[in-house]
């Protein structure tokens, strides 16, 4: 039992600070993005086309919501920075699983730090990072019996995106979207071993 | 673009929906058009709650100016945003219809799905209703072949099979062949949504809104010639094999055009979870016969998945109390009746009702089915009354009528739409005409 897992992400997407190497990564990424990325349209659109084309899920929503809020260039690597991270220590904890079903790798995680790094850019609170979060968790789903699809990438972007403004304005969403009973963990990895998520942040 | 593989109940599907004969049965129609004004209803009583509010936010904070407008309102967004509002509207009140069977609320993907490409413009009423018919219909038959497995694993299934249900209406209204539709409908199903830990909070009606507006971007993506995996539906590592622990696809195209899941679908009279109806039967039934400041004690005799997905018995706000077999049963007996107004925060947080629901306990047995209950009032004088329902009302033993459905949607369309109510109920009927499409959305909106 992990109790407030999501939360505790939630809380350090919001006012945390990732680790270095993270940081790195997520420039790196960027740069990438930055070919990717389409000049014009709803930042929601732009991060589907960009994630769609690169894999890089969190750093296309962090770069297109950085771009709706103004944000400058660290903060958006901050914020990707983070979301690859959460993205991450969810893809790990769930991987335990002892009875996983075989969803494409990647793909869990993707949602998730799309979430964060959107709502980290958005300004949420913790509280309205969480229910960002949970409404990315709630569509953190990928059929892919070829292997070939990118869709989800950019899904995930742009959902991420959506989550975190539609979380801005209100929308409420379940406080323990990851380890709740009908939550993201046991729906699509039961018995996995959640501890690993935000532990050490 | 990829040619229809024969082997794929994508590609099968695909096939089967553009190649079902026209017109549909008269049956399915009548019962399509049942379906459609009872969702527009729901969707207009719900449009200006806050969850709306926070749709209409999001476009706006977006740019995303569009002309397709939302039930009940008078904004105009993008088809994404009018989907996504449009759904969330139609389930937020759960309100709305259910296919007992599968527990799936069908008629709001396809709803949210369909309205902004009739504002688009390029189709017709006639055309809609089929449409809005056949999506219905394939949502239900993917459903069904993974019932109960699915829900019980925890899987919001009006979401999850959702997208597919908007994929395919969407796609049959703009006229897409079988090769793109299978496309469009293959994109959809790669990306299920809706988790039941949702329940009792916003991110409910959130699931049919996002289905259909995916749904909405699937087509667009088949129909610019995005690669679709038409395989997505078979295999361990297909839709079944990943959503349910059981399932039969063998049977999602059996009978088709022949057997109509539409015809199985109910409205309901009562807006919160459909298990809890019977009780709330019971109870209302009881409120003629004593006075709630009589009450020492309420047993819920109820079948056992009452407490599994309504079991709540003391939720904070009317969210929640849709999900509260007890709340609902107080207000039953409190108030006589079980309308939108038992399910308003303060009604809910009101000091009678928080004291009627500590009184009351439910009490599952194997042997009550779904749609049955039975609730026994002990009063202060130790007299005891009971009433037991077999059938709950607005199941398929005892539909709502068409007066009683028409009175539904008068008492959610009025508010918002005064003097809207007729006109709906006629654009809904007259969707053949040549005019119809364009009389609906004119009664449908501010």
């Amino acid at each position: 039992m992990s109790p407030d897992v999501s939360r505790r992400l939630a809380a350090h997407a919001s006012t945390g600070r990732p680790a270095e190497a993270d940081v790195e990564e997520a420039r790196r990424q960027l740069a990438a993005i930055a070919e990717a990325l389409p000049p014009g349209g709803l930042a929601t659109e732009r991060a589907f086309a960009a994630g769609a084309r690169t894999g890089y899920a969190a750093t296309a929503a962090a770069q297109a919501a950085g771009d709706l809020t103004g944000a400058g260039a660290d903060q958006v690597a901050e914020a990707a920075a983070l979301g690859l991270e959460a993205g991450r220590q969810v893809e790990a904890a769930l991987a335990t699983s002892p009875a996983r079903r075989p969803w494409p790798a990647g793909s869990l995680g993707a949602w998730i730090g799309a979430a964060v790094a959107a709502g980290r850019l958005v300004q949420l609170d913790p509280d309205r990072l969480l229910a960002a979060l949970a409404l990315a968790c709630t569509q953190a789903q990928a059929i892919d019996p070829s292997g070939s699809g990118t869709i989800r990438f950019g899904k995930a972007a742009f959902d991420g995106v959506e989550a975190a403004l539609l979380a801005e304005a209100g929308f409420t969403a379940p406080a323990a979207p990851i380890e709740g009973r009908r939550g993201l963990a046991a729906l699509t990895a039961p018995g996995a071993d959640l501890g690993g998520i935000a532990a050490g942040l | 673009m990829q040619r229809v593989a024969a082997a794929t109940l994508a590609a099968d599907l695909g096939r089967s929906l553009c190649s079902i004969p026209r017109p549909l049965p008269e049956a399915v129609l009548r019962e399509a058009e049942r379906s459609l004004l009872n969702v527009l209803g729901t969707a207009i009583g719900a449009s200006q709650q806050p969850a709306v509010g926070a749709v209409v936010a999001l476009a706006v904070r977006l740019g995303a100016s569009g002309r397709c407008p939302i039930p009940g309102r008078s904004e105009r967004v993008d088809a994404h945003h009018a989907a996504l509002a449009t759904g969330v509207a139609a389930h937020l009140d759960d309100f709305d219809d259910t296919h007992l069977a599968t527990v799936i609320h069908p008629a709001a993907v396809c709803l949210a799905a369909l309205l902004p490409l009739a504002a688009e413009g390029g189709g017709d009423g006639g055309r809609l209703l089929a449409s809005f018919a056949l999506g219905i219909e394939a949502e239900l038959r993917i459903g069904r072949a993974m019932s109960p497995s699915h829900y019980d694993e925890g899987w919001h299934i009006t979401g999850t099979v959702g997208a597919v249900a908007a994929a395919a209406s969407a796609g049959l209204f703009l006229g897409l062949d079988a090769e793109r539709l299978a496309a469009a409908i293959a994109i959809a199903a790669a990306h299920p949504l809706g988790h039941r830990e949702s329940f009792g909070t916003m991110e409910k009606s959130f699931h049919p809104g996002k289905a259909a507006a995916w749904g909405l971007f699937s087509v667009r993506l088949a129909a610019e010639g995005r690669p679709a995996d038409l395989a997505v539906f078979d295999g361990p590592d297909g839709y079944f094999g990943l959503l349910a622990a059981r399932s039969q696809p063998a049977t999602v195209l059996e009978g088709w055009g022949k057997s109509w899941e539409i015809l199985q679908n109910t409205y309901k009279p009562y807006p919160c979870g459909i298990v809890a109806h019977p009780a709330i039967d019971a109870a209302v039934a009881l409120a003629a016969r004593l006075r709630p400041e009589q009450i020492g004690h309420v047993e819920i005799h109820c079948n056992p998945l009452v407490p599994e997905l309504m079991g709540n018995p003391a939720p904070g706000d009317g969210l929640q109390a849709r999900f509260s077999t007890i709340h609902s049963v107080a207000a039953g007996l409190a108030d006589g009746r079980v309308g939108l107004q038992q399910y308003e925060d303060g009604r809910v947080n009101a000091p009678d009702l928080v004291r009627l629901r500590a009184l009351c306990a439910l009490l599952p047995e194997e042997s009550i089915a779904r749609d049955a209950a039975s609730v026994t009032v002990r009063l202060e004088d130790g007299s005891v009354l009971e009433e037991s329902v077999e059938h709950a009302r607005g199941s398929l033993e005892r539909p709502l009528t068409d007066a009683e459905l028409l009175e539904k949607v008068e008492g959610l369309v009025e508010p918002d739409l005064p003097g809207r109510t007729a006109a709906l109920a006629a654009a809904v009927r007259g969707l053949g005409s040549e005019d119809g499409l364009r009389r609906l959305l004119e009664a449908a909106v501010q």
